[in-house]
Order: structure tokens, then C-alpha cells, then sequence
């Protein structure tokens, strides 16, 4: 007696399988239309998105699983003629993954929209939250549905183009675009200067009165602040390591102690480079007695004030430490 | 020393409380939640013009985060949950993730670990970019240092004790690799020195009365840089707590302050 087949091969239910297999192509290709519009300063990238750990590189092939798992060196090593570590596991071939589309520039990553997607359709979209509500109702008048996670659900690639074209052609996403593009370009402009000079002082009161005085003449170092003399040694080694090429300028309170002070520094970090200006006594008393017993919060708000009246001429004669650090903020 | 304030500030236009925060302990990055009390020029003249919100091409969402203008700071991300932001100190170049995760009483410990999951996927993602592991998560992660959302491996897998990340800043599960980061609370939770937790409540019961919401986590590269983290209890004389409890018309969170050394 001859069994039914269960298999459905010949009824509709074989034809109602749509391959996603052109989503990938489609959206590589959005990609690579995005860095060419953009003369690549915005790119997109359509990727798997990796949320759990790393399978552990060690364990390569199935028939090396097999022996670690059964510590048999009979193990069978092939099905019928095929080995065991060129054989795919069928299900990996239907199971769901989730990708990402993301807008990028180096500095910046804009979500655009998630997608679940197995091999056959429907897929499911979760879009940016504001997106999402720009495109919703045109999505709904075309038959594009939403689950109740607000996944928009796809039955077929010609309605995945059409969600995608209304998602990409979204006055959110044109925003985010130019705004991109012109970020970088002021990124570029920014960055040449972020860490061409740096300053290393001792405490944080160095840091507002010198950046009041950096401000007042255009200029904007990077500060690190040693929190104490006995840090300033280590921390100048490391900015110096890493920053070969910037003017490095540290500024030390004597304290009274000027030659000793000096000595000691040039014993611990050597003399080359950077710039060392050691302030007689301490870099509040070119405002002093503007300056005296403020609290922190007190000389963040009245510096730039007592700085802007000052007259920097007038220092420079009377201070050699702040002609120095004049001179340096100027090169 | 870097020194990152977070503060859930339950909405309350606190901003004069903030900026003495800041200038009291020398504050380099403030990150907030709940910040929609707060006016944020009115706060930047309070500092003197001397700090400025990182703004990015998107609003923020759940976080936001005030830093000193002398720090090179960028925001890099922004989700619904979480900000991500990269800078440089002149000493180190960091990652930094603000965060809000979901509350307790309208969503599960899944929801907030769907979020976690996310996350760590784009902190990976930016640390391979970046060329850089010193990375921070700060923020109010509504869950407690030894709950499934911090410490599973599906969560933020963060080890509790400095010698289990020092000897390895990974591990194993189920064939899986997974990253770790280092969470330092352990060390400085106190009754010596009251720091019990960073909000209040008496409502289960079986109430811990303190809850350690607000937390940081940092990788491997910054577990011995931790000199200091300590929740609040005032701000120059204002006490903000009153009886036993946070003061609410302040914030029913204290805030967090946590020093990192950057030598280390």
C-alpha cells in the first residue's frame, strides 16, 4: 500500500515561498548609493547585528566538536560520503536574523532601521521611533501593517521597496544627512586643532584662570589637570607619550620654592618635549586679590569677568610667568 | 582625575543644586536622567559659561550629558535608552554610555536586558571603531548590583570583584565568548560611611529599603583607575536627604559622583 505524501509539494502552499534573498543586494546597493551622493563623507552600513558573545574560536570544524565531545577517536567523521565539517546545518540556512541599517560618519551612528529577516518572507522592520511616525500611515494605506511592537510586517519584495523608499525619502532621515555631512567637514576643521596644544597644571582653579585667559585671546587648549604636584610628573610622561606632536605646556605652582621645584620636575620627566613655566608663587596671584578665597563654583562664574578687565600688558611687565604663557597661547 | 557626576534628577528644575554639585567636586562630565525640569542655558550661566550640553544631530532621549568646554567630547550615538559619546582627556581617549533602562513596575527584567543586549553590541562596536576599550556605562540602570540584568552574561556580565576581571576580561558560557565589565560598587558600599544606595524605597515586603540603581560599570582597563564613587547625601551644607529618605522636591535619586585616576 502506498502512504500519502505529507510533503505539500504540489499544492500552493510551495509557491507562497518568497525568497529575501534580494535584500541584502537592495540595501548594499542603498549603501553604496549613500557614499556616492555623499563623496563618501556619510556612509550606511546593512550588517547582522551581533548580540550575543563570540563563538569560541578554538572549536573550527563539527568533527572537531564531535571528538571533544565524546573524547571517541573512532568518531564518525563523514555522513554518507561528505565530511561531517563541510556539512551545513539546514536549519542556520532558514533561521532569523536581525540586521541593522545604520547611517555613519566616523564620529557619529544614526539607527535607521532594524530588520528581522530569515530566508523566506515576511520580514519584520522596526523603525526609528520618529521615522516610524512620519511613515506610518502611508506604510497602512499601502497594506503595510504594524505588529503590536510596532514592527511593520512585509509580505514580498515589492513591498519591502516601497517601505524602504518612503523610510529613505523621510524628512527626518534628509536632515540627518545634510546635517552629517556638513559635521564632518567642521569635524575635519576641529580636529586639526583639538590637540595641537596642550596644558598641564596642577589643580582645577589653574585650569578655569588659564582657559578664562586662553578664551580672552581665541585660543583653545586641552587641559589635564594633575590634581596635585605629585601627579604632574606621570601624568606630562603619558600626555607626551601620546601626543608626539602637540606643544605640550606645564605649569607648576613654586610654592616659593622655584629653582627646587624646577629641579626636581626636570629630574623626574627630563627636559624634552615640553614647555615648563613655573609660577611664582601661584597662578591666582595674577588676579589676586580679585581671585582670593573663591569657591570653585564662585571663580567659574566670575573669571571670565576679572579676566576680560585685566590688562594683559600690564601682567606680562609684571609677571614673567604670564608673558611665557601669553607667548605660548599665541604661537 | 576624571570625574563624571550622574544624577536622575526626577524632573525638578534643581539647576542651582547642579551647578554647586559640579563646582563643589570639580566635575568634568555630568550625565542626567530625567532632566526635563532643568533649563539648560540658565544652568550653563550658572557655571559660568564654562561647561555646555552635548548636543548631537538627534535630541536627546532618556539622557543627557553637561561637560566642561575644555574636554574634546562628542556624542556618537543616541537611542531611545541610551547615549553613546567618545572623548579625550589628553591622557586617554574614553567611551561613554549613559543610560536609563526601563523601571521596575512597568517593565520586566527582559526589557531592560533586550536593552543591555543592544547596547553592548554598539559599545563593541565603537570600541573596535575607536581603536579603544576605556570604556564607561554611567547612568540608572533600574536594576541592583546582583541582579540578572548586570550580572548575566546576557546582561552586562559585570563581575563585582577586581580579581576575577584582572584575570581574565572575558568568559565562557555555553560555547559563547562574552565580554565583562567591571562593576566597583562592592567596594564602597558602607554603613561606616552611609553610603547605602542611591534611592529610597519602602513600598515591598520585603523592602532593602536602599537601592543601588545608579551605577557605573567600566571595562578591564579602568577597573584600577576607580579611586572614589559615592552616592551624595549633600551638596556644600544642603543636606539632600531628610529623615531617612532622599529629599523628592530635590530628587528622590542622590547623586552619583565617581573619580577615576588617569595615570592608572
Amino acid at each position: 500500500m502506498k502512504n500519502e505524501s505529507f510533503w505539500g509539494f504540489d499544492n500552493s502552499s510551495m509557491d507562497e515561498l518568497v525568497a529575501t534573498d534580494r535584500i541584502v543586494e537592495v540595501m548594499n546597493d542603498q549603501c553604496k548609493y549613500l557614499y556616492d551622493y555623499t563623496q563618501g563623507k556619510v556612509f550606511a552600513i546593512f550588517d547582522v547585528i551581533k548580540r550575543e558573545g563570540a563563538l569560541l574560536s578554538v572549536i573550527k570544524t563539527m568533527s572537531e566538536v564531535s571528538k571533544y565531545v565524546s573524547k571517541n577517536a573512532t568518531i564518525q567523521d563523514t555522513v554518507g560520503e561528505v565530511p561531517i565539517n563541510e556539512l551545513i546545518d539546514a536549519s542556520d540556512i532558514y533561521c532569523e536574523k536581525e540586521y541593522a541599517f545604520e547611517i555613519y560618519t566616523d564620529t557619529y551612528r544614526y539607527r535607521l532601521f532594524s530588520l528581522k529577516m530569515a530566508s523566506i518572507y515576511p520580514v519584520k522592520m522596526k523603525i526609528e521611533e520618529v521615522v516610524y511616525e512620519h511613515v506610518m500611515n502611508e506604510l497602512s494605506l499601502r497594506g503595510i501593517k504594524s505588529d503590536k511592537d510596532k514592527y511593520i510586517v512585509i509580505e514580498n519584495e515589492e513591498s519591502f521597496c516601497d517601505a524602504l523608499k518612503l523610510v529613505l525619502q523621510d524628512k527626518k532621515v534628509r536632515y540627518i544627512i545634510n546635517e552629517l555631512q556638513k559635521s564632518v567637514l567642521s569635524e575635519k576643521e576641529s580636529d586639526r586643532n583639538v590637540l595641537d596644544k596642550i596644558i598641564v597644571c596642577e589643580g582645577r582653579n589653574d585650569e578655569i584662570i588659564i582657559d578664562a585667559i586662553a578664551q580672552k585671546l581665541n585660543c583653545k587648549p586641552i587641559f589635564v589637570v594633575a590634581d596635585g604636584k605629585n601627579n604632574i610628573s606621570n601624568l606630562v610622561s603619558n600626555v607626551h607619550e601620546r601626543n608626539a606632536n602637540a606643544q605640550i605646556l606645564v605649569v607648576i605652582d613654586s610654592d616659593g620654592e622655584e629653582e627646587k621645584t624646577k629641579a626636581l620636575f626636570e629630574k623626574k620627566v627630563g627636559k624634552d618635549g615640553y614647555q615648563l613655566l613655573i609660577v611664582n608663587n601661584q597662578v591666582e596671584d595674577w588676579f589676586i586679590p580679585d581671585v582670593e578665597d573663591f569657591s570653585k563654583l564662585k571663580l567659574l562664574q566670575t573669571i571670565d569677568t576679572i579676566v576680560g578687565e585685566a590688562e594683559f600688558d600690564e601682567l606680562r611687565k609684571k609677571y614673567d610667568s604670564f608673558d611665557k604663557l601669553l607667548k605660548f597661547l599665541e604661537r | 582625575m576624571l570625574n563624571i557626576l550622574f544624577w536622575n534628577l526626577n524632573r525638578n528644575d534643581i539647576e542651582d543644586y547642579i551647578a554647586e554639585c559640579i563646582g563643589e567636586h570639580e566635575i568634568d562630565i555630568a550625565v542626567f536622567a530625567e532632566y526635563e525640569g532643568v533649563k539648560f542655558p540658565s544652568l550653563e550661566r550658572k557655571l559660568g559659561g564654562k561647561y555646555t550640553r552635548i548636543t548631537g544631530i538627534e535630541s536627546d532621549k532618556k539622557v543627557t550629558l553637561v561637560a566642561k568646554k575644555t574636554l574634546a567630547i562628542r556624542k556618537v550615538q543616541t537611542t531611545n535608552r541610551y547615549n553613546l559619546y567618545s572623548f579625550d582627556t589628553g591622557v586617554k581617549k574614553y567611551i561613554l554610555a549613559g543610560v536609563h533602562l526601563q523601571d521596575i513596575r512597568n517593565y520586566s527584567a527582559a526589557d531592560r536586558e533586550a536593552t543591555i543586549r543592544d547596547l553592548k553590541s554598539n559599545i563593541e562596536k565603537n570600541e573596535d571603531s575607536f581603536k579603544c576599550t576605556n570604556s564607561i556605562v554611567i547612568g540608572d540602570f533600574n536594576a541592583n548590583p546582583f541582579g540578572h540584568e548586570l550580572t548575566s552574561v546576557h546582561g552586562f556580565n559585570a563581575v563585582l570583584y577586581r580579581d576575577i576581571i584582572e584575570k581574565s576580561d572575558t568568559n565562557k558560557f555555553e560555547d559563547m565568548i562574552y565580554k565583562r565589565f567591571y562593576n566597583p560598587i562592592l567596594h564602597y558600599i558602607s554603613e561606616e560611611t552611609k553610603m547605602y544606595g542611591s534611592l529610597y524605597n519602602t513600598t515591598n515586603d520585603d523592602t532593602k529599603y536602599w537601592y543601588c540603581l545608579d551605577q557605573i560599570l567600566v571595562r578591564k582597563e579602568l577597573a584600577n583607575s576607580i579611586k572614589n564613587m559615592q552616592y551624595l547625601r549633600k551638596i556644600n551644607a544642603q543636606n539632600l536627604i531628610k529623615s531617612v529618605a532622599p529629599k523628592r522636591n530635590i530628587s528622590d535619586h542622590l547623586p552619583l559622583v565617581v573619580c577615576l585616576e588617569e595615570t592608572k
